[in-house]
């Protein structure tokens, strides 16, 4: 099941084709490699604009990080948990 | 209605299983797995689709989640992501405009597109289906089933025919070739019920239907049976409506399945006030007021009930909406007892036209002072709708609208 996490992390990206991309990310201290980009999604919010993507660590472990473009922060939404 | 000659070619794009595909998409852990979209674990709100490894256990969409629950119990049961869905559906279509611009969306996971006049540039419609499937495939992960005919209802009922990752042409001339051996559930608007009075009549197939007298099929079904013998004829519309120029929605509602039954009137109340807002704001969204409030009403054995009230002069004040809901839900019989689901829509809907005018209401049993009360608060909606519209939905709401059970 999906389980929110709702916490602040910080990212590393690359602007690929004009696309954003996560690659790196560090949650609760741990640095977390970005193996696969399985989806992306946006949410508007009035006049700003939510990010998500949905990616997979090299043990395709699931995460869900959101971009808020309101004041350019980044969050761990929710992992998945067997 | 465009007759047997209609020289159009009229695809239907639908995807399968949507919102679950996605889900397995997004994490392929769940491949092969029954996923259930829509409800909870413990058995609450609705099932809203499934993957195909759950329907073998009889899951189905609108099937409550405590009946799925006891048919699949290790179904994996997710959340709706509505953005997520939509954005999705967003790309779709506008992907699927690249190869035409008559795209008519019929809902988040179907379409129609006119392909009469792109087909040949692909190599025909056999080809064309092919490149958009392998092009939903590449790019989303997903598969799409597609049917092709001269008329939309046989290109949607083309689509099921074999589903998931489908393709079934019906080419011009072999329409009555391919509908009359179906059964005649499966034309397009015949649910459980009609099903059930045709074959009462000894009509069980489509060729049954055709072949069946029309004036007594007139007398049982009024203008219905015209739509009916000519849809097992063959014929249908075939004119696509672009997206950009679709007409208003029949009705707009919402509803909200409680986590545990609820029985408090003040909590029901503030449930009520909540939905209908939301379908307040909708209206107003797309410039329309509607005439119609209807409520439903849904107990724990299942029971549905609805009540509805016709206004005199339609209405896109959320006040409004709400006073008539809660007074159709004290007069229901149901007050005081404990309530599974309510929901709450507004139907008969029509478009505001010209310039926006304040409630000088022909009512007049109006006062004057009951005309400057809603005229207020129908300002009031439209500052709240300027502020959602720069700061969000959920950015400012009513004290008394109930967001938790």
């Amino acid at each position: 099941m999906y389980q929110d996490i709702d916490e602040p992390v910080d990212v590393i990206v690359v602007f690929e084709n004009g696309a954003m991309k996560p690659i790196r990310f560090r949650w609760n201290g741990r640095p977390i490699k970005v193996q696969r980009i399985t989806g992306t999604w946006k949410a508007d919010i009035g006049q700003y604009r939510i990010r998500y993507f949905a990616v997979l660590d090299d043990s395709s472990n699931y995460f869900q990080l959101a971009y808020d473009e309101r004041n350019t922060s980044w969050i761990l939404n929710k992992i998945w948990v067997e | 209605m465009t007759g047997k000659g209609s020289n159009k070619l009229i695809m239907h794009i639908d995807m399968d299983a949507f919102f679950a595909a996605v889900e397995q998409v997004h994490l392929p852990a769940l491949k092969g797995k029954p996923v259930i979209v829509g409800g909870t674990p413990e058995g609450r709100g609705v099932v809203t689709t499934c993957s195909y490894e759950a329907r073998p256990y009889g899951i189905h969409s609108a099937m409550s989640a405590a009946k799925a629950v006891k048919l699949c119990p290790h179904g994996v049961f997710i959340n709706l992501s509505p953005y997520k869905y939509t954005h999705l559906s967003c790309e779709i279509l506008r992907m699927l405009s690249g190869f035409t611009p008559l795209v008519e969306p019929v809902s988040i996971d179907e379409a129609f597109l006119d392909i009469t006049d792109v087909a040949e540039r692909y190599g025909g419609a056999v080809n064309l289906a092919a490149l958009m499937k392998k092009s939903i495939r590449d790019r989303f992960g997903l598969t799409a089933s597609i049917g092709v005919a001269p008329v939309k209802f046989i290109a949607k009922m083309a689509s099921a025919t074999s589903k998931p990752d489908g393709l079934t042409v019906v080419e011009k001339g072999r329409e009555i070739e391919y509908l009359w051996p179906q059964p005649v559930r499966n034309l397009w608007g015949v649910g459980p019920k009609m099903e059930e009075s045709l074959k009462k009549l000894g009509i069980a197939t489509i060729e049954d239907l055709a072949k069946y007298p029309k004036p007594k099929l007139k007398r049982l079904f009024g203008a219905l049976a015209e739509c009916m013998i000519a849809m097992a004829n063959g014929r249908g519309e075939s004119e696509i409506t672009p997206g950009y120029l679709a007409p208003v929605e029949k009705s707009m509602g919402h509803e909200h399945t409680f986590y545990r039954d609820e029985s408090d009137m003040a909590k029901i109340k503030g449930r009520l006030l909540y939905l209908s807002d939301k379908v307040s704001r909708r209206l107003r969204a797309d410039d329309c007021r509607g005439k119609t409030v209807n409520l439903k009403i849904k107990l724990p054995d299942f029971v549905r009930h609805t009540r509805s009230r016709t206004l005199n002069i339609p209405t896109d004040c959320a006040e409004t909406i709400y006073s008539i809901a809660c007074g159709l839900f004290e007069k229901s019989g149901f007050a005081g007892a404990p309530i599974r689901l309510i929901g709450v829509s507004v139907s008969n809907i029509e478009p505001v036209i010209g310039n926006d005018q304040l409630d000088l209401s022909l009512d007049n049993s109006r006062t004057s002072s009951t005309c400057d009360r809603i005229n207020r608060i129908r300002y009031i909606e439209s500052v709240m709708d300027a502020i959602r519209g720069k700061y969000g939905d959920d950015s400012i709401n009513r004290a008394g609208v109930q967001l938790r059970d």
